[in-house]
Parts: C-alpha cells; structure tokens; sequence
C-alpha cells in the first residue's frame, strides 16, 4: 500500500543555529490518492485533507528518528511517528529484519539536515535513484521511503511565517499613515508612556509592535509573555479534530523557541491515553494514545515528564487545564500536571469532563502556595453515577491561599468541592475575598456554598451566585448581603422562578457604599418542557417604604448594572411583566414630577433590555427621564433618548444643578 | 477654597483651583513642599506650555468629581481593561497630533493618571491594525532589529494566543 505523506521545509532564511522543518504526518491510512486521509469515525469514511506536520528545532547534535514505534529518548533522539503499528507487534522487528520502529534517522550538523535509512529501509528522494546515496536533506526534497510493502511520501519544507498582521479582525487605526514629520514624540524614549500604549494593544498588534525596534521589542514582549498564553493542544482542526500523534514535539519546540521568552501562561490540552473499554470502543483513538510500551501515549507521557522537569526552569502563573478523563491513568497525569507547577501558580483554570464511573484513586500533595484565582469546572457524563469522588477531596485544602474562587459544572461535582470547603472550614481560607457559583440545575445546591462563605471571617468583595432556587438560598444570599455590606464592590446574582420563587420574590439588599457593579437577571425558562415557564415577577428592594433605590445613600459607588428581570427576546413579553421591577431602578411610571427623580452621576454602564421583543420591539417608555437619570451612561438608546428629548434633557440639567 | 498659581514653561500664570488640579500627583507634591499658606505661591512648570496647560485644566476640571480609578493592571488582556472613552472625552481629545502627545507628555510629567491612560488609548487605537513599517513611517524610527532577530519575534509570537 502507498501512503502519500508529505513533510515540508526550507532552510531558515537567516543562518541561525535553529532550523525548522515542517514534517506531514498522515495518521490513519491512506485513501490512495492525493493529499487525502481517510479516517474511520464511528463506522463512517471520513475524507480530511491532511496538513500534519511535525516542527523539527535544529541544533547541532540533535537527532530525530522517523518511525512507527517508539522505544526511548536514549535510543531514537527526538521520535517522531509516521505510522501507527498493531498492538500485536510489539517488538519493532519481524522476520525481514527490519526494524520498522526506526525507519529514518535526520541528523543535525553544521546548519545542515542529514538523513539515513535504517537498514532495510529504501529511501528515494525527488524521485532520483541516483540519489539514494545521497544524505544531505535540503528544503523542497520530496523523500519516499519504503519498507515491506509499505511506503510513505514525505516533503521536506522551511518553517513559514503567518503574516505579521495575519487574522486581524479589529479595526485599522483612523486614516492613512502619516509621519510624525518633526514632531519630537518618540514613546521608546519613555518606558512608562511605550508601556501604557503598548498595554492597550490588543495581541496581534502587540506582535507587530514588538517588530517595530529593539525598544518596542522589549517593551512588548514583556506584556505578550505575561498576557498572551502558550498553547499546547493534542489535536489538530481539519474540519473535524483529531489527535496529534506527534503532539508531544511541542514541548521540545517550546523549550528551543522561547528560552529568552518564557511564557508566564499556558494552556494544555491533555489527551486520552486509556480509553473506557466499553464505552468508547473506538479503534483509532485507542490506536493512538493507549499507553503501552511503544505507543505514542507512552512517548508523550516521557516527554512530558522532560518537560516538566524542574531544571527546565518554567515559572508559570496561569495555567488553563483543560482535558477529558477516562481513566485513572488520564486522573494521574492531570495531576502530575498541577503538581509539577503548583509552587508558581497564581491562577488556575481547571476544566475537566469526566467520562467514566472508575473509583479514582485520590491522591495528595496538592497545595498551591501562591495561588489566588481558583476556576473548577468539572463536567461529568450523565449516564454514570459514580460511587467514589474521593479524587476531589485533595482539592480544598490545596487551594487554602486562594482570593478567587469559581465554581461551576456538574451539580454532583460541585456539590462535593463545597462541602470539602465546608469540612476543612471557612477560616481556612483567610485570604478569600471573591467567590462565584455558577450552578444552572435543580440539583444544584447553592445554600452549600453560602454557608460557608457566611462562616468567613473577613469581608467579600465580589459576590456571584447563579442561580438562587429555594428559599433557603433567597434567605442565606440576603443574609449574606447583609454582613458584607460594607466592603462588596461585585454582586452578580441569577434567581431561577422554577421552585420556590415561583409566586414571586422579592430580595432585601442593604445600603452598599462600595458596591461598582450590580448584575441581577431572573431565569424564568430553564428547562422549559419539563416544568414550564414561570410567570413569576422577581425584584430587589432596598431599606426605606418604598424600597426604591436611592443612588445616593444606597449605591454611591455604583458604576455599572446589569438588570435583567424578564426574557427581553420574546414577542409576547411587554413591560408590564417587569412588574415594579424597574421603578427600584429607573425613573418611576408615577414619577409626579421630573424633581422627583434623582440623578446618578457615577454610573456609566447601564445594560438592561432598553427594547423588548424580537420583532415588535418596544422601547423602555421613560426613556427620556432614563438619559437624564443616568447622564453618564452612554450607547446608542440613550443617545437616542437625549436627541429626541433635548427639552427634558435640559431641564433635568437645571434639577440637578438646583440638586 | 484655595487656589494655586501654576506657571507653564511660556512663562504665564494660571490661577487653578487646588481642587480641580489634585488629579496631579506631582503638584500636589510640589504644593505640599512649598506651602499653601500665599495665595501668590507660584508653582513653576517647566516641561508644560501654556496651550497644553489650559488643555490639561480643562480636562481636570471635567474630572474634578470622578471617583478614584481602579488600578488596572498592564498584565492583564486589554479587553479586561477599562478601554472605554466617554463622548466627552473623545471630543476632547481630537486635536492635532503634535498637541495630541504634548499633552501625553505634560500628563506624564504631572502625573495625572487618566489623562494619561487617555491619551495612550488614543495612540494606541491609532497603532491598531498596522504593520511594523507603517509604525516606523509613523513615529520616525529606525529599524534596529537584525533580520535574525525578526525571525525569532515571529518564532515566538506564534506562542502567544489569546487568553
């Protein structure tokens, strides 16, 4: 069988000691034609165009091997794979003495790539059989290589270079580009001004910026290492994903390309490396990433395990974990993961399916020293009910340090983190001044959370729970409010009508001197078929008769809200179902006189349903009296508000100025 | 209420009062070492024009009433920074360039925080979008980096993804 494969490179076009080449792997068999793959995906053929390629770092000395089996470090070099042999065939040799484990070696030397055929190998390149001899590999070679009644094609290519200003989706700046002339403004002379420019650069400006000169350079790639992340996927997107057999090559180029840039923020995509053997049956995965001796799992399990060596010296502070769990041994290597870097970690974002009902084993060791921001999110597959989490319980007392914490995920899952922060107990967590709950389920038990955030001893800044469902819940987040009252500067807060809130609600909140940002939404349709749609009106009230909002003795510091009581999006909703909701808020419908009205000065965001109704949609009535309440809220509604009500805006001008 | 007399570097005095220009961390430094006790005090400022000077009062009397900013952090995305600009102040700051950076450079010098930022927005947004040589066009500068040294900018620019 021919498999056409391509490997692609050229020399670098400045003679550093780095060479690169691009090397196109096919992983599944070949169609037998063109640059196609066909891949087996559940039963059905799947035609992808293949453009895998391996990144070859150059440096004198190095070796890479060419193969189908990996056996170690020691023996092949860098080992990059070709082809993926049976289970069957573990030893790498056969009865025509060839060793298909090492098919091809590529040698460094001098700036130069050499290549040699293993014994047994026959290696053409550029269709030339005068040059079977030949071991000089150059940029542009197209090689064959042959073995039983195998052969694979492979291109041999220089590494290419996006555009520098490739995938920019934002807008260019205003007008042609016009030299500064005489003017004396040089922003490199000044390490504070280039900084604070270059800082509002969104990343790909940030990277031609650092193209600009030597200064720009420094300046810029000290913000790109500590904002931009490192990636390190296990799949390719064609279309479909699937695996990267070589993904593991990314570490090596890592560690070669970024040495005088080490990136403070990475995220890694940990692949599968035991599939359930009931449930995903698939050959090709299992084909792929099965740890077993020779198999490219048990290589990128090696090479990460170089990677993450502590003499590589990687100091990370955010690192984004994301993966899918079938196994223990997937659990272990997760976990291998953040222990390897848990002494630098500041921030860490764990996001994590789980797929199978095997009792992990817990492990321990966990503690994060300097963390401050903790995200989990751990999904788990539905169909399984799992017996044991005992591997979340290292969790909680590893995370003591943090200053954030998100939860979300399953209701099993994040359950059972809460009550763990409950056992280890709340002034174990002394530096804990930001929590958010996003839990959108019936079985969640958000009261979980709030009772130990109740039993903190210092005060919360932010606050988000998503979402209240039972009275308990209402009662706690109250009390909750109340006792941190003085300090909170973030509240967001989902209220679900779907169980207990289903005749109405209306929540208590307390003066908030320090309070910026007030986010209130009201889910009324989740889970729609099942229980149907609540007509529930749900609203905050604040101390005083009324409970209207006085923006001055209740929220001084206010500078956004968000204020969602009902679901804008429908046809068939009209303001009339926010009930009194707004009147809290915004200019009162039985406002006698526009003295009445209290301006708010501070607030400069204001996102409600300004329109409701798909269609129809239907202004806020007082949309006048809005622009002129909130004079420092600015978007297109209320531009639209003030330009078709001047008078009103004018005389609200001379309230406040009586004010 | 107490008032400051600043001088700007074209010699002439402005009469300010001290709570419109307390956004400037460096004469509130300088009011505090000489003294407020003479309305006649003079406050010298030499990195500071006149034209630029009354610009920067202008903006400092709109902001008199703001609240303390929020420490933003360089290290974060800039999409997790505050980078809105209101009307007024896009209204403000439409001026020619050269005025555009004297005020960059006199809100440096007087250490006035948001007009800073403001103005660094503004460059920014005007750096947006453009190749390195549209910048050196831009600003006069000089290419300095070897052709190797470019290639591993581009070699490590392609680590850096989006948060």
């Amino acid at each position: 069988m021919v498999e056409n494969i391509g490997i692609a490179g050229m020399r670098s076009s400045c003679n550093t000691s780095l060479l690169i080449c691009d090397l196109e792997v096919p992983v599944t068999t070949n169609s037998g034609g063109g640059n196609e793959v066909v891949s087996m995906s559940e039963g059905a053929v799947i035609r992808q165009s293949w453009k895998q390629f391996a990144i070859l770092p150059y440096q004198d000395g190095r070796k890479f091997t060419l193969g189908t089996k990996y056996t170690s470090r020691e023996e092949q070099g860098e080992f990059i794979f070709l082809h993926i042999e049976g289970d069957d065939d573990e030893g790498g040799n056969d009865d025509k003495n060839v060793n298909t484990a090492s098919l091809v070696e590529i040698f460094c030397n001098n700036g130069q790539f050499y290549i040699m055929p293993n014994s047994g190998v026959e290696l053409l390149i550029n269709n030339d059989p005068e040059g079977r001899y030949r071991l000089e590999l150059n940029f542009g070679d197209r090689l064959e290589i042959s073995w039983h009644d195998e052969v694979l094609q492979l291109l041999f290519k220089e590494r290419t270079f996006k555009p520098d200003n490739h995938n920019w989706y934002g807008k260019r700046g205003p007008g042609e580009v016009v030299p500064m002339g005489d003017i004396n403004f040089t922003p490199e002379k000044n390490q504070l001004i280039l900084s604070k420019i270059l800082s509002y650069l969104p990343l790909q400006s940030l990277k031609c910026a650092r193209l600009v000169c030597k200064d720009w350079n420094e300046e810029g790639s000290r913000l790109l290492r500590n904002t931009g992340f490192a990636t390190f996927n296990n799949e390719h997107d064609y279309g479909n994903y699937i695996q990267d057999v070589n993904a593991s090559m990314k570490f090596l180029q890592y560690m070669e390309e970024m040495q005088n840039m080490p990136m403070h923020n990475w995220r890694l995509y940990i692949p599968i490396f035991e599939l359930h053997p009931v449930r995903y049956p698939e050959s090709i995965l299992d084909s792929v990433f099965s740890i077993l001796p020779h198999k490219p799992g048990d290589k990128y399990v090696a090479d990460l395990t170089w990677f993450l060596h502590l003499d590589r010296g990687h100091h990370i502070k955010r690192l984004k974990l994301h993966g899918r769990i079938f196994s223990n041994f997937d659990y272990k290597i997760f976990l291998k993961v953040v222990t390897a870097l848990q002494t630098t970690l500041q921030e860490l974002y764990l996001r994590l399916y789980f797929y199978s009902d095997e009792e992990y084993q817990p492990e321990g060791n966990l503690h994060f020293k300097k963390l401050k921001v903790f995200s989990f999110n751990f999904e788990h597959n539905r169909d399984l009910d799992p017996l044991n989490h005992a591997y979340l319980a290292p969790w909680a007392p590893a995370i003591v340090e943090a200053e954030s914490i998100a939860i979300s995920g399953c209701p099993v899952m994040t359950s059972i983190l809460m009550k763990s922060l409950q056992e280890i107990g709340p002034l174990s967590f002394p530096k804990l001044t930001e929590f958010k709950m996003t839990l959108f389920s019936r079985r969640a038990q958000p009261s979980l959370g709030l009772d130990f955030l109740l039993g903190l001893k210092q005060p919360l800044n932010s606050l988000s729970v998503s979402e209240l469902l039972r009275m308990e819940d209402f009662r706690k987040f109250e009390n909750l409010v109340e006792k941190n009252a003085g300090s909170l500067e973030n509240l967001v807060v989902t209220v679900s009508t779907q169980v207990d809130a289903k005749t109405g609600l209306k929540l208590q909140l307390p003066a908030l001197p320090k309070l910026r940002d007030l986010f209130f939404d009201v889910e009324r349709g989740l889970d729609y078929d099942k229980y149907g749609k609540s007509e529930a009106k749900v609203g905050l009230k604040f101390p005083g008769d009324t409970g209207i909002v006085k923006y001055k003795a209740h929220l001084p510091s206010i500078r956004s809200m968000r204020l969602f009581p009902i679901d804008e999006f429908e046809d068939s909703v009209s303001w009339e179902d926010c009930g009194d909701f707004f009147d809290t808020f915004l200019p009162k419908k039985d406002a006698a006189s526009l003295d009445q009205q209290e301006v708010c000065k501070t607030l400069k965001i204001l996102d409600i349903p300004y329109e409701i109704g798909d269609k129809t949609k239907i202004p806020f009535p007082r949309g006048a009296e809005l622009a002129v309440m909130f004079p420092n809220v600015e978007n297109k509604f209320m531009a639209e508000f003030r330009n078709n009500h001047p008078k009103l805006a004018t005389q609200m001008g001379v309230i406040e100025k009586m004010n | 209420m107490p008032f400051v007399n600043l001088e700007s570097s074209d010699g002439d005095l402005v009469k300010v009062d001290v709570d419109v220009i307390k956004c400037s961390v460096t004469i509130n430094a300088l009011i505090e070492h000489l003294g407020l006790e003479d309305d006649n005090e003079v406050v010298p400022l030499q990195n500071v024009g006149t034209e630029t000077l009354h610009k920067v009062l202008a903006w400092a009397k709109h902001h008199k009433d703001d609240l303390p900013s929020v420490d933003d952090d360089e290290d974060d995305p800039p999409r997790e920074r505050r980078t809105d600009i209101t009307t007024w102040d896009a209204n403000f700051i439409k001026m020619e360039q050269i005025q555009l950076f004297d005020l960059i450079l006199a809100a440096n010098y007087l250490d006035i925080s948001g007009l800073l930022d403001l103005g660094c927005k503004i460059v920014a947004d005007m750096i947006k979008g453009k190749t390195a040589d549209e910048i050196r066009t831009m600003f006069n500068i000089v290419n300095d980096l070897t052709p190797q040294e470019q290639e591993q900018i581009r070699k490590e620019n392609e680590w850096c993804e989006e948060k």
